[in-house]
């Protein structure tokens, strides 16, 4: 290790006035180091992150304390210099494009580092078939891929990632790490958010782990300090006998205009009190396939029955919402001011109960959704990516919901790759070059 | 869906269904010729010439996007077309202006739709990376502007579609859905400028690699060539 770290930083307060501020933080990342910050949802991980880039300051935010990038105050540097220095990979990677074609985008973001591209590179990073793609069609997953290749081939010193794991399939996920290892190896530092830490203990990261704004610790990585709950029992049983479908898909074809068929003859169907898990690489059609089944979508040929309402909750929280707190929100969906306020508390929401959705974290606004859903009482469940950005403590709450609607007879179909989910699923169905195959 | 959904469907089918493919891919004055033909043919004869292009136009709409396009295209093209042949209809019926017969008001609309298909199609075949690459030699700091406007328009529509899809699971009527849809863009602008903050204060310093196609510039000139012969005819005939 050199002397000198690539980012020091020593944080007295940052955060956004009146509603969450991170507080004495102190962090050194060295060359070739990997730092992973994890910590509870709402602990401050993503705020730390813009505090450490020097963003924060965009949305209201403020910081007081010292950030040094290469031995120099972060201030100073040139937003050119710190552009083709430093990567940010953000939670939500839709936000991070600029470009309107993959290619483009990947050019884009490479010229302005200085560097020329070779978008044909795209295909080691699973985006061969994607290359001429517009952007705003991607899946989530893809939009990570595609950040990762800016963020690795701009080859900066620094690579900052929050949860930059969470919309990808398991093969990505296994290649995007060796990635890290390779940058590591050659110098570079990186420093990730992530609520399952030890997804990368093999790289023997530096940990920091944030409660409540503050540093609970910051050192070698250690299984203790990482904060876990009990994995909670649920009662799985769905107490009527009554085996009632609530969705039948039969023969789905559905294609994007211009392009061939992304399901080709897919067949689906959940019953009462089911939970069924729609899993597949990413751009395989889970989301396609959910909006299909909610109506959003009509499929070029096919039919779906439905016998009770469906809603669907995207993979950005964000569209689901139609007031501008959560209380409002809650309270649209329950009807009943105390209910509102009493499982905002159960899931841990009543501390931002009255704060404009813009500054709650990607975990609560994602449980908000959830609860919201919940609490409005429809009869089936479409959830895109819903554990997306929780740890295990929000998860808990998750499984909770879930369990809840499945002992009242609802169904629930849910596309995602987070592997946690596995065990709780009723049937899982793979979705692969356009077929559904269920087990 | 609600009409305004059914609107904002129309405008994204019509500019940002497709990449940066097709006649996006055909060389800039090819583009203009193409431009000053088509208005030329409209010019020296206004009532066949609006015919032939409304044909050419879907030809080229079918061979270089998607019948969606046309079907799109068309339907967006038609409300102003629909709109100034219905006014100036009843307003004469009316006696507020001079009167019209059914079949000049049939050609009001054939030549207003045409009008704006031709604009639809000529402004479907801007490419905004060869825009980004013009401004890099012209004003280098603008560069970034269209490729981004590309990319945030649809975005925000994509968004709006789906923020009223779900408003009508939600059972919310679509002009409660309008304020939360437009907030949810207002979100999205900021966290993009805070996200990409320091990108978007660079400059770009090489331009962006773009191919021309060879099919879509044959097409295109094909139907220069039948503009061209057109004008020919009417000039000389």
């Amino acid at each position: 290790m050199l002397d000198k770290p690539i980012l020091r930083a020593e944080i007295i307060e940052a955060g956004y006035p009146g509603y969450f501020q991170i507080r004495n933080i102190r962090i050194d990342v060295e060359p070739g180091e990997l730092l992973v910050v994890t910590g509870r949802s709402g602990s401050g991980k993503t705020t730390l992150i813009k505090t450490l880039l020097g963003i924060i300051n965009l949305s209201q935010g403020y910081y007081k304390g010292k950030i040094e990038f290469l031995g120099k105050d972060l201030k100073k540097h040139s937003p050119r210099e710190i552009y083709s220095k430093i990567s940010y990979i953000p939670q939500d990677p839709w936000y991070a494009i600029i470009g309107h074609i993959v290619y483009v985008e990947y050019c884009h973001a490479l010229s302005i580092a200085g560097k020329k591209c070779e978008p044909k590179k795209l295909a080691e990073y699973g985006l061969g078939d994607h290359i001429e793609h517009i952007t705003y069609g991607l899946s989530a997953g893809q939009y990570q891929k595609l950040l990762w290749a800016e963020s690795f081939d701009r080859e900066t010193k620094l690579v900052v990632m929050d949860e930059p794991l969470v919309y990808l399939d398991t093969s990505s996920k296994n290649y995007f790490g060796k990635l890290v290892a390779k940058h590591l190896d050659k110098g570079g530092s990186v420093i990730i958010v992530d609520h399952m830490p030890e997804t990368w203990k093999s790289l023997q990261p530096k940990l920091l782990v944030l409660n409540n704004g503050e540093q609970a610790y910051c050192g070698p990585y250690r299984e203790d300090v990482v904060p876990r709950p009990e994995k909670p029992v649920f009662d799985k049983t769905y107490s009527s006998k009554k085996e009632e479908e609530l969705v039948i898909a039969k023969n789905i074809f559905f294609s994007y205009p211009g392009t061939c068929d992304i399901l080709k003859g897919v067949n689906l169907m959940i019953r009462k009190g089911e939970i069924l898990g729609i899993k597949g690489v990413n751009g395989a059609g889970k989301t396609t396939l959910l909006k299909i089944i909610a109506g959003i979508y009509k499929p070029r040929k096919g039919v779906v029955i439905r016998n009770g309402y469906p809603i669907y909750v995207p993979e950005n929280p964000l569209l689901y919402f139609s007031y501008p707190t959560p209380y409002e929100e809650l309270y649209s969906a329950s009807r009943d001011p105390m209910r509102a306020v009493k499982e905002a508390e159960k899931y841990g929401l009543k501390r931002v109960l009255k704060n404009p959705l813009a500054v709650l974290s990607t975990g609560e606004k994602r449980r908000l959704a959830l609860l919201a859903a919940y609490l409005s009482g429809y009869d089936i469940y479409l959830l895109d990516e819903p554990s997306g950005g929780l740890d295990t403590y929000s998860l808990n709450n998750l499984l909770e919901i879930l369990f809840d609607l499945k002992r009242k007879g609802k169904g629930i179909i849910i596309a995602s790759h987070d592997p946690r989910l596995d065990e709780y699923y009723d049937r899982i169905c793979f979705l692969h070059e356009g077929r559904l195959e269920c087990h | 869906m609600s009409l305004i959904g059914v609107l904002v469907g129309l405008v994204y089918k019509t500019f940002f269904l497709m990449g940066e493919t097709s006649y996006r891919k055909t060389p800039t004055l090819l583009k203009l010729l193409f431009t000053i033909t088509s208005l030329t043919v409209l010019i020296y004869n206004p009532y066949t010439g609006s015919i032939i292009i409304l044909v050419l136009v879907s030809v080229l709409g079918f061979l270089g996007y998607t019948g969606k396009w046309v079907y799109a295209s068309l339907t967006l093209s038609s409300i102003p077309g629909i709109w100034y042949a219905l006014t100036a209809f009843i307003l004469g019926l009316a006696g507020l202006t001079q009167s019209i017969t059914l079949i000049q008001a049939l050609w009001i609309y054939i030549r207003t739709t045409t009008i704006s298909y031709l604009i639809l199609f000529i402004a479907s075949m801007i490419s905004p990376t060869k825009i980004a690459n013009m401004l890099l030699h012209v004003k280098r700091e603008a560069a970034t502007t269209p490729i981004l406007l590309w990319r945030i328009t649809p975005y925000g529509l994509t968004t709006i579609m789906e923020s009223l899809a779900i408003g009508r699971l939600k059972k919310e009527k679509t002009k409660t859905r309008i304020a939360p849809a437009m907030a949810s863009l207002i979100e999205y602008g900021e966290l993009v400028k805070e996200i990409n903050y320091y990108r978007l204060m660079s400059e770009l310093k090489y331009p962006i690699p773009i191919k021309n196609s060879v099919k879509h510039t044959i097409i295109l000139l094909c139907g220069i060539i039948a503009e061209g012969a057109f004008i020919t005819h009417y000039v000389f005939c």
